[in-house]
Formats: structure tokens, C-alpha cells, sequence
């Protein structure tokens, strides 16, 4: 059963709904990524859990209990700020001690959890600093340190790394994803970085408009994307209008291709620029298509190559050593295991 | 660094033109006789004491001192929750709002008293002390929303969502995260709005009774009846304590922009 499950939400900043009808469903344990670009409802998603959005319509489970009026405060889940949202007056430890105070703990015990908590993030011996005099990654430990010294089931983030530089980035997030395995939390992360996410996750949700385009593993979504959007999302370029003709697809200008799905609406053949092959001269064939090179572009390790062709202009990245220059007659191949087939809508 | 001497001039003569009554009050509370005058004739402490034991002053003072105390605390129960809506949440009308409580900034005092006079105070059976705290709520409900306002927008406030979701209750959370970092905002609004009521002529002039008027009222009719240097040493009393105040409110802002 589902730790986590929205059903049919609707919810909202006032009269400006973000979420329509909205369903997910979050296993126990599980650290899943919400993933999308700016205004995809990600975040109203995950402020939605954490009952900072009023839910207008459906419910919210937490297992398998109706959450979906529950104060914020009695819903005991930690919540990790992009802002960081540190007490500014209180120092490290009492910033820790925040939670467990509230709750009365008594006072050794307080002392005893914050201490071997700040040892967990990393944060020994910071317990007297004040947020101010402390690094952004520093802070974040904080926060982090915050929301799980009271063991909570569920950790929400909002975009916690993205005010940090890159290499501080990686680092984080491997800490993140050592501390939420540790202590077993299940984890709803907010990104819009997909590499961060992917790296991360056990399994990302795809937000687009309001709604989740897919949800699976990284590995499969990686490889196997159900549509168009969430294929361009990692990664793929160079679409090819695929109709279907006497039992085959084939492209405008007659090249067949072979997709090994029983579908007969319109398809798109898509594979990443990497993945292309691209071969001297004309060539014709399966999942070949002629044309010329247009623009050459190094990009240190690869070259990429914009090739004209009668379906349309493509990118080809090759090995640095393969030399074309404009107006040469190359062939793109799709390889059949690189080449992914979505619905064309 | 080039010292224009045009420049000087100027700043030498606008600091004369502004300290320059405050030095002559200051030297006409120690003369020694009882026509006021400059230079002062003499140095004795006996204006400094008649000013401390007239009756009307004293009274004027303790009238003074609640009504502007009163005033602006309720003004800040008033203020800080607005100040508070203004700045987290976004409405419909919310200039509107904003502009409406601003307004007692643009009617002069003076209307304002004007106002409370004929339509208010009889309507609560005439009470001149309720008038006046009611009138200085008036007056320093702007100071207090303009002041913890401004101090509100430096606030972030996923930190009391952050409060919130580490198991506080709305009002707590509010308290433990809101005011203590708004400390210093708080005690300028409260110091500011205290000085612009306790100084404030425009109202006491209107709303006063022979038995209840405020201090700066109570120097008026001193000063109608007769002038002796007893009204320059209740000014000078004033001016310390204002400039007491406003010491301590800038020290006080002095750490939040140091923070």
C-alpha cells in the first residue's frame, strides 16, 4: 500500500488552480522526484502534502488515513526549504532542538538527539553557530538536521540544492540519498535538474501543466520515455514524422522504419544525438535518411554535425575524429536498440 | 579633500537656523530672572523646578504619557497583524488596504482632532481621555504599519512555514518566528509613534477639559496666560527625552543594518 497517495486533487494559490484532478502515489520508503520545469506544479504538489495549499477537491492519504484537512503541524512531516529557512536568532543546536522542544521532550534527551544528529549531517562542533556565519551547504545540513532529528516517516524537499554551487550540488545529494536510506524515510524531492534527479531517485515523476507525463524509475524513463515531452525531458532530439502506409510506417519521403509496437496512429521515431550514427556518402536503407551536412560544431570530446534531410534538420553528435565539413552527403542511421517510438499527437 | 566655501556657508547657517532656537531656549531655562531673555541674566536651576511641580504639567504629563502609551499600544495590536496580511498575503484591494491605513498621514491632525471632537466624543459620553487615546492610536497606527511593515518584507517567510512544519500551531509558530525577528522593527515603530503622540499639539488642542489636557496643551495655555522661562525648561525636559528615545531607536536600527 501506498505511504503517500493524492487522489483526484485539485488545489491552488486562491482562485488560480495548479493542480486539476491530480493522483499520485508514493510507496513506502521510496525517495521520488518530482521533475519539471517552472510552473509544472511540482512544488504545489509537494507544498499540497505538506498542507501549506488548501486541498479545493479530492483527498490525501498518509497511510491509508485521510490527511486531507490535517493541520500542518499535526501532520509531523520534515519539510527542507530552497531558502534554507533557518531560525536566524537561534544557533545551530537550538535550531535542531526546535522540533523537539515543541514536542517537550525532556532536556538530556534534546541534547543527546541534536548531538548525535549534527554528528549524522556531518556538523560536529557547529552547535554555537548562528545560521549567518555558516555556507550555504553548511546550512542546508542544517535544515536537513532540523526536520529529521524528529524521525519523521516522511521528508519533503523543495529544490534544496539549487542554491548551491555545482560541485557542492553532487556532493549533497549523495549525502541526502545516504541519509534518507539510513533512517528509511520515505522522500519526495522537488528538482527541476534532471541529472540530480535521476542520480538520486528510485523513481522520478515527470510534471508538465499541471499533471505527471510519466512516472517510473530513472533507468526506465531514461530509456523507454511514453511521449514525446518526457522524451525531449531526457534527452531526445531529432523527431521523424512517421505515417503509416500499406502495414508500414514510413517517413514523408518513403524511408521505412521498424517500430516493434502494435500501434496504428501516427508515430514520431526519436533518438538522442549521441545514439545517431552518421555515415559518409549516400546510403539507403531501413532508418537511413540522406542529406548534407549543414553546420559543423566541436564540442571538444564530440563533434556535432546539423544535417539537412528531406524529413527535416538534425543533430548528430560523432567521435571527435570523424571530420565532415558543410555541404558533404552524409546518411543518419537510427539504430534500432537507440530508436524510440511515441505517439505523434 | 577641496573644501567649497559657498558649501560651508550654507551648512554652517541651516545648522544655525536649526539649532539655533533650541540653544536659546536651552540658555533662557537657567536665567535667573523672570523675563525671558537671550542672552540669559544669571544661571539658576528654579525654572527646571517650578516646571517639575506646577500642577498642570504634572497632570499634563501623566495624561500624556498614558494616552500616547495606550494609543500606540493598541495601535500596534492594531498595526502588526495588518503590517503582518500586507506583507505575506496577496488579495484583491490590497493597496487599497495599504492606502487606507496610511491615510491618517495625509488628513492633518488637526481635522483629525477637529473630527473626533464634534462626532466622536459625544457619541461616548464625552470621555476627553478616551478621545485622546483613540486619537493617538489614529496617529501612530501608520508609523507602526510603514515600520514593522518594512521590517516584515526582509522576512522570509518559509521560516515560519519551516516553524509550522516542525509541529507549532499557527500562532506560536507566529510568535516564535515572526517577532523575534522583527525585534528591532517593533521597538522603532514603538518608539516613533510614542514621540509623534507625545509631542502632538494638532489633537490635545481640541480634545482637553480643564481637568484633562495633555502636556503639550497644558504649555499652551501656560504660555497664553503669561511667559516666563518655566515653558523654555518643560522644552528642554521634552527635547532630552526625545532625544533620549530617538538615541535608543537608532542604536536599535543601528544593529539590524549592521545584521
Amino acid at each position: 500500500m501506498a505511504l503517500l497517495e493524492l487522489k483526484n486533487v485539485s488545489a491552488g494559490y486562491g482562485k488560480n488552480i495548479i493542480l486539476k484532478d491530480f493522483c499520485i502515489s508514493i510507496e513506502e520508503g521510496m525517495l521520488v522526484s518530482l521533475l519539471g520545469s517552472s510552473g509544472c506544479g511540482k512544488t504545489t504538489t509537494l507544498r499540497t502534502m505538506a498542507g501549506f495549499i488548501d486541498v479545493v477537491d479530492g483527498q490525501f492519504l498518509f497511510d491509508g488515513r485521510d490527511y486531507t484537512h490535517t493541520p500542518i503541524h499535526k501532520r509531523g512531516f520534515g519539510y527542507v526549504f530552497q531558502s534554507y529557512a533557518l531560525f536566524p536568532h537561534l544557533n545551530v543546536f537550538d535550531n535542531v532542538a526546535f522540533g523537539l522542544k515543541r514536542q517537550h521532550v525532556n532536556r538530556t534527551d534534546i541534547q543527546k538527539r541534536v548531538t548525535e544528529m549534527l554528528g549524522r549531517v556531518g556538523l560536529d562542533g557547529f552547535a554555537d553557530r548562528l545560521p549567518a556565519d555558516m555556507s550555504g551547504g553548511q546550512r542546508q545540513r542544517v535544515a536537513l538536521a532540523r526536520a529529521l532529528v524528529l524521525k519523521p516517516r516522511v521528508l519533503l524537499m523543495d529544490e534544496p540544492l539549487s542554491n548551491l554551487d555545482a560541485r557542492l550540488r553532487v556532493e549533497m545529494r549523495v549525502e541526502i540519498r545516504r541519509l534518507q536510506q539510513e533512517m528509511g524515510i520515505t522522500a519526495v524531492y522537488v528538482t527541476h535538474d534532471q541529472e540530480e534527479c535521476f542520480s538520486i531517485s528510485d523513481q522520478v515523476a515527470i510534471m508538465n501543466n499541471g499533471h505527471i507525463e510519466q512516472m517510473d524509475t530513472p533507468i526506465h524513463i531514461y530509456n523507454h520515455p511514453v511521449n514525446e515531452f518526457t522524451a525531449r525531458f531526457v534527452g531526445f532530439e531529432n523527431f521523424v514524422p512517421l505515417i503509416r502506409e500499406g502495414g508500414q510506417y514510413r517517413t514523408a519521403s518513403g524511408v521505412v522504419f521498424d517500430p516493434d509496437k502494435a500501434e496504428t496512429r501516427p508515430l514520431k521515431a526519436a533518438c538522442r544525438p549521441e545514439d545517431l550514427q552518421l555515415l559518409p556518402g549516400h546510403e539507403g536503407g531501413i532508418r537511413h535518411l540522406e542529406g548534407e551536412i549543414v553546420v559543423a560544431t566541436f564540442l571538444g570530446k564530440q563533434m556535432q554535425y546539423l544535417v539537412r534531410t528531406a524529413e527535416g534538420n538534425y543533430l548528430v553528435n560523432t567521435a571527435a575524429g570523424m571530420l565532415c565539413a558543410p555541404h558533404d552527403p552524409v546518411t543518419i542511421f537510427f539504430p534500432p536498440d537507440k530508436t524510440i517510438y511515441t505517439v505523434d499527437e | 579633500m577641496k573644501k567649497n566655501p559657498l558649501l560651508l556657508a550654507i551648512t554652517i547657517l541651516t545648522y544655525i537656523f536649526l539649532v539655533g532656537p533650541m540653544l536659546i531656549m536651552v540658555g533662557t531655562s537657567f536665567s535667573s530672572t523672570a523675563a525671558v531673555s537671550f542672552p540669559p541674566t544669571g544661571f539658576s536651576w528654579q525654572w527646571y523646578q517650578k516646571a517639575l511641580t506646577l500642577p498642570s504639567f504634572q497632570r499634563g504629563f501623566v495624561t500624556s504619557l498614558s494616552v500616547s502609551l495606550i494609543g500606540t499600544v493598541v495601535a500596534m495590536l492594531l498595526g502588526i497583524p495588518a503590517a503582518y496580511a500586507l506583507n505575506k498575503y496577496r488579495f484583491k484591494g490590497k493597496a487599497l488596504v495599504n492606502g487606507f491605513f496610511l491615510s491618517p498621514t495625509l488628513v492633518p491632525a488637526l481635522v483629525l482632532g477637529f473630527a473626533l471632537l464634534r462626532s466622536f466624543i459625544p457619541r461616548i459620553g464625552g470621555s476627553i481621555y478616551i478621545g485622546l487615546a483613540v486619537g493617538y492610536t489614529l496617529i501612530a497606527l501608520p508609523y507602526i504599519i510603514r515600520t514593522t511593515g518594512s521590517a516584515m518584507s526582509n522576512f522570509d517567510f518559509s521560516i515560519e512555514e519551516a516553524a509550522r512544519s516542525l509541529g507549532t500551531p499557527a500562532v506560536p509558530a507566529f510568535f516564535l518566528t515572526v517577532i523575534p525577528n522583527i525585534r528591532s522593527g517593533l521597538i522603532s515603530a514603538f518608539i516613533l509613534a510614542f514621540i509623534n503622540s507625545f509631542n502632538d499639539v494638532s489633537i490635545g488642542v481640541f480634545i482637553s477639559s480643564p481637568g484633562t489636557m495633555t502636556l503639550p496643551t497644558a504649555m499652551q495655555s501656560l504660555i497664553i496666560g503669561r511667559l516666563d522661562p518655566t515653558i523654555a525648561a518643560a522644552s528642554v525636559l521634552l527635547m532630552l527625552m526625545t532625544i533620549l528615545l530617538m538615541t535608543l531607536s537608532e542604536k536599535l536600527l543601528g544593529i539590524k543594518l549592521r545584521r
